[in-house]
Order: C-alpha cells, then structure tokens, then sequence
C-alpha cells in the first residue's frame, strides 16, 4: 500500500516550481559583483615567509579592565577569513566592537618551497614570532590567546612551551583526544598513507582535505547541496551568503607536508596529549606547565572535532582556572551561524574580562 | 548575461512549464531542451571561479535529474491502471538519488588525467606523449626498466580495481539499506509525504543515518584508505615514470627537487635557530647592560654618599 500521497497536480507545480527558481537562480548569478571576504578594517604588522599577522584595532577599548590584545591562531586549514566572513557574520569585528583588539596569523598558501616546514617551525618559529610582534606592537610583555580548531591544538602547545608570555588561553573546537570512538574524522585519516600522499606530491593538496571532509556526509555536502542551490540564489543578498560560505569551503590550500606528516602522526595516531611524550622540535610539551585560566568552547553537533575530542583537556590541563562551554551548532556554525554573532563575542568578552 | 541568453532562459521556462502543465493532460507538449541551461552555466564560467562554475554547473545537473524523475513519477501516478508499490517507488527513487550522488561520490576516486595518459603510454603506444613532442625521438627506455615499471602498475591497477569494487559495494549496501529504512518510514508516518521534495528529503535523511553506521565499521574505514592509498600509489609511480624521462633528458625530476628543498628547510631552521640563539643573547647582553648600568648607578650614589660623609670613611 502507498503511504506517500503525491498528486500529480501537485507535484507538476513542484516541479515547475523548481524550475523557475533554478532560472531566477541563474539570473542571480548573472548579475553577481565578485564575492568579497574579510571586510573588516585591518593592517599587516609582521611578515615571514608566506605568513602575514594582521591587526584588527577594537573600536573603543578605554573602558576595559583587560587590554590585553588577542592574537588568534587559526587552523593550516582552510582560510582564517571565515573568521570575518562578511560584516554581519564576523567574530573578528564582533570583538572589535566590544573592545577587544585582534591579531590574526593568516598562514597563507604553502607551495613546494614550504614542504619541509615541520610543527618546529610553525609553533617555536612562525608562532612565536607572531606572539612577539604583538607585543612588541600592542606594548604588552604577554597576551591573550585564541586558538581554532588544529590551531587550538597549536595554541596548547605554544602556552605549554611560554606560560610565561600567555596571559589567557581559550581554545575553540580544539581535538585534544584525538582517538575517541565518535571521532570518524581520525578514524579515515589513520587509514590514509600520508608517506605516500608526501612521495606522490610532496604537500598535501587541499582538495584532498576536502573531499575527506565531504565523506563524512556525502549526501548531504553533494546531492543535497546542488539541489537546495536554486533556493540559495533567491535573493542578491542570500546569494552572496551563500556564495562567501562556498568560496571559503573550497579555498583550502595545501598543507606543507612535513608539518601535516609530523601532525598526522603525533596526534592522529599517536595521540600525544593524551599519552604523552610530546615534543615540538626537540622541547617536551607538557601541559601542565601552563596554569593560567583556560576557556575551553565546543560544538554540540561538531562531526569533525566531536565534543568528547576536546572535552578531554579537562583532564590534563595545568590550568588552575579551566572553564569548558558547549554551545550549540557545528564545528563552523558555532562561530558563523547567525546566532553564534551575538553569544560568542558577549561570552569570549565577558570571560576575557573576568580574566584581566 | 546577455539579453539574447536571457531570453533563451525565459523561453526554456515558459516551454518546461507547458510540458508540466500538459503531462497532466492528454495533449502532452514538448520538453524544454536543459542545453539552453548548460550553455548558459558556460556563459556565466568566464566571471566565475573554477569551484563556482562546477558548483552552478552540478546545481544545473542535479535539477535536470530531479526533474527527469519527477517526469517519471508522473507519469505514473497519471496512469490509474497502475497500482502504486511502494517498495518499487523507493526502490526507483533509490535507485534514481543513488546515480545522481554518484557524481559526487566517485569524482575523487577517479584516475587523474595525467594517469589516464600514462596509462595509455603503458600500452605502447608513444603518440600519446603528445605533450611532450621531444620524447618521441629523444628517449632511448631500457627496455627492461619499462617492462618492470609495467608490472608494477599492473599490479597497482589490481589493487585500485579491488578496491574501488569493494568501496562501490559497500556504498550500494548503504544505499539498500536507506531504502529498506526509508519504505519502513513511510510505512509508519503521519500525514504522508506529499512531494517529491519531502520523500528526497526522507531519503536522504535515511541514507546519511546508514552511512553514519556505515562509517562506524572498520570494514569500510579499511576500505576507505585502501581506495585513498591505492590512488596515491598510482600517483607516486606516475611521479618515478616522469622522474626517469626526466633525467634521460637532462632536466631535473621533481625528487631531486624536492631534496633540494629539504637541504635549503634544514639550513634555513638552522639559520633561524641562529637568529633566535643570537636574539636571545642579545637580550641577555640587553638585560646585564642594563644591570651593570644599575649598579654603576648605585655605585656613583654611594661614592657621592661617601664623599658627602667623610667621618664614615674612619667608621
């Protein structure tokens, strides 16, 4: 017996529904100005190699008990623009307008010159290079610190390696156990040959990072996604939305190779923070010696970082003041969501604040 | 857009919406042709980014599948003679979302270009160096070395064959599984769907729960990383094939490139240590400067002190 209960009456005007919204769709598209990213006023302060570190200046910091400036590290991958998507959906300026002044290590696109950069030379070289730029622009002798995502975990490392030079740490869907049973993510990548990846190209190509990003919901990031196009491209506005969100999916540069072998290893199947034995270049990481306050944020519904990945730092942390929040949304969404605009730069402010 | 291509749009929507309108009759009008559309996706690329272009291009294509189906399903549920299944109505709806996905499903597992080529090089036949001209009459292969490059793509081959048969496997156990799930669905829901936009939409929602469990096996992890592995192999060997016409031309291989790199990364951290090394000394020199600058200081102070009392010379 059918138990569905589609007219054809119906289901004609379905269709020619669709069909008008995928010629409007078309027409949209027709009419596009190039897609724009990372709107929000900035100027580089340092350079090294491909790296740049910009400077967001807050709009008004002279009421603030913490002056601290925030030096954000992003992941190797994809680009750290989606932290400034577009005007309404930018962390970056959300926090400028609380008073919160920003830098941002923008890695760039390695090349094959930069196959041989290991985690040395980003966490004890590029790293903390960055953290010395700031200083030595903003005039502090320490800073606070904001890691995302793989740049959370390069954060942990850093404080772990310069308690010294970080006032505060927050980390932001940030895999810490990198071997939770829920963690599909790791369990592909411990399946993949990443010496056979590094001999057949040297880096790892971007689109390779995306594509196994993709097999975790096939359906749902292909199919769906193509057929649910037309309805995006309604309006000019929801159109460039739409099309900003793409462009970043898809900017996914390479990975210099060593550093994305020594990661693969070391955390993927390894899984250092949590069974120790740690090192960066030749200096042990231990955890414990950073004690200072410690923001740990997650994602209820993050499939690639699932929460169980970084609650874990609980556990192991030195910090004497360790604070862990679930908000809800995905690994991306809980920052570029709408609704993530206003709650995650009232409560990364507030906590900053409580941490001057 | 220009307006002529504009029109052409126009004109395709006004024709497709006849042939919607008239399949529910019995005067059954002509189709819009999905060319016009594609053609228009061309005409668009050029302002386009390569990802955009593609993504509007599979906007376009999924449309045209789904259309196609919806056409099918109408046709029908127009026929009352036939008795609607539905088992076989999810089976082709299945069947019919499994083949649009498949686009997007085995695009990364496909044998890049440049193997392709090789491939056919494989097969004797120099032509198809066609972008490399120079090879054709410069590159005296040992005959063994090319037999046993053969064989080890051969056995490559078998392994991607292997695994790309078992990877197709087991996603169409997934895909049988999402229908059984989703007949069992539709069998219990209430109201009933009543588009084709909502019996997708349970399809699709049936279909990622099942790769979820699917996903959670270690048998398809295995089978994930065969495939990725197997993949990369073909690649390296693409890379040792070159690395060979390379040097027998005299030009230098992407390896001895890439050793190069690693000489020039070790100097450089060696040279950053250095630096770092230096700064850090220069910071310390900084710091005694500084203190020796204090303690002369204090040293003056107490002298001018001393002078300043002379009966504490005699204590």
């Amino acid at each position: 017996m059918s138990r569905f209960n589609v007219k054809p009456e119906r289901l004609a005007n379905e269709l020619i529904g669709l069909n008008t919204q995928l010629v409007d769709g078309l027409h949209t598209l027709s009419q596009l100005p190039e897609v724009d990213v990372g709107q929000s006023s900035h100027h580089t302060i340092y350079r090294e190699d491909k790296l740049q570190l910009n400077y967001y200046p807050a709009d008004n910091d002279s009421n603030r008990a913490n002056n601290r400036p925030l030096l954000i590290v992003y992941a190797l991958i994809n680009r750290p623009y989606i932290l400034d998507l577009q005007p309404d959906r930018s962390l970056i300026r959300a926090l400028n307008q609380r008073g919160v002044p920003v830098y941002l290590i923008d890695w760039g696109y390695p090349d094959m010159v930069d196959c041989c950069l290991d985690l040395d030379d980003y966490i004890n070289g590029y790293i903390d290079n960055c953290v010395s730029a700031v200083c030595q622009h903003s005039g502090h002798t320490s800073i606070d610190l904001l890691g995302v995502c793989q740049g959370g975990a390069f954060s942990l490392c850093y404080s772990a390696l310069n308690p010294e030079r970080i006032g505060n740490l927050i980390t932001l869907v940030t895999p810490v156990d990198f071997k939770t049973p829920d963690n599909m993510l790791s369990h592909l990548a411990q399946k993949l040959d990443l010496n056979l990846a590094l001999e057949a190209n040297g880096n790892i190509p971007g689109h390779m990072l995306t594509q196994t990003y993709n097999a975790l919901m096939p359906i749902r990031l292909g199919l769906q996604k193509a057929l649910n196009m037309p309805s995006q491209l309604a309006t000019t506005e929801s159109a460039m939305n739409f099309l900003r969100m793409e462009k970043w999916i898809n900017d996914s540069p390479d990975l210099a190779g060593e550093a994305c072998r020594e990661f693969v290893q070391k955390f993927f199947h390894d899984n250092r923070f949590i069974e120790g034995g740690l090192e960066i270049g030749e200096q042990a990481v231990e955890l414990k010696h950073f004690t200072g306050p410690l923001l740990n944020i997650f994602a209820a519904r993050d499939h690639l970082v699932p929460p169980s990945a970084s609650k874990a730092l609980r556990a192991i942390t030195g910090s004497l003041d360790y604070q862990e929040l679930e908000l809800a949304g995905g690994h991306i969404g809980v920052f570029v969501g709408r609704h993530a605009q206003q709650q995650l730069p009232d409560l990364l402010n507030d906590w900053l604040e409580a941490h001057a | 857009m220009k307006p002529n291509q504009l029109d052409a749009l126009h004109q395709w929507l006004e024709t497709q919406t006849a042939h919607w309108q008239s399949l529910l009759t019995d005067h059954e009008s002509d189709s819009g042709d999905w060319q016009t559309l594609l053609d228009s996706c061309q005409s668009l690329a050029p302002k386009q980014s390569a990802d955009q272009a593609e993504l509007t291009e599979s906007m376009v294509r999924q449309a045209k599948g789904f259309s196609l189906y919806g056409e099918r399903l109408l046709r029908s549920l127009k026929n009352p003679g036939q008795p609607a299944d539905l088992e076989q109505a999810v089976k082709d709806l299945s069947t019919h979302l499994h083949l649009q996905a498949g686009e997007s499903f085995y695009r990364h597992w496909q044998i890049p270009e440049p193997l392709q080529q090789l491939l056919h090089q494989f097969g004797l036949s120099p032509s198809s160096f066609s972008s490399f001209p120079f090879l054709h009459s410069s590159v005296n292969r040992s005959r063994d070395k090319h037999q046993q490059q053969l064989q080890q793509l051969q056995r490559s081959l078998d392994e991607f064959r292997q695994a790309i048969t078992l990877y197709i496997e087991l996603q169409n156990q997934v895909s049988q599984r999402a229908s059984d799930a989703m007949t069992e669905q539709l069998r219990q829901q209430v109201p009933a769907p009543e588009s084709l936009s909502e019996l997708q939409q349970i399809w699709v929602d049936c279909y990622e729960r099942c790769y979820q469990q699917q996903l959670e096996t270690s048998q398809y992890q295995q089978a994930y990383g065969s495939l990725g592995n197997t993949i990369l192999t073909l690649q390296q060997q693409s890379r040792d094939y070159w690395k060979q016409e390379f040097r027998a031309l005299g030009l230098v291989p992407n390896s001895d490139y890439l050793q190069l790199m690693q000489h020039h990364h070790k100097l450089r951290k060696s040279h950053k240590q250095s630096q770092r090394h230096i700064n850090r000394l220069e910071q310390t020199l900084e710091h005694q400067q500084q203190q020796l600058t204090a303690f002369e200081q204090q040293l003056k102070q107490l002298q001018s002190d001393s002078a300043s009392h002379p009966e504490l010379d005699h204590g």
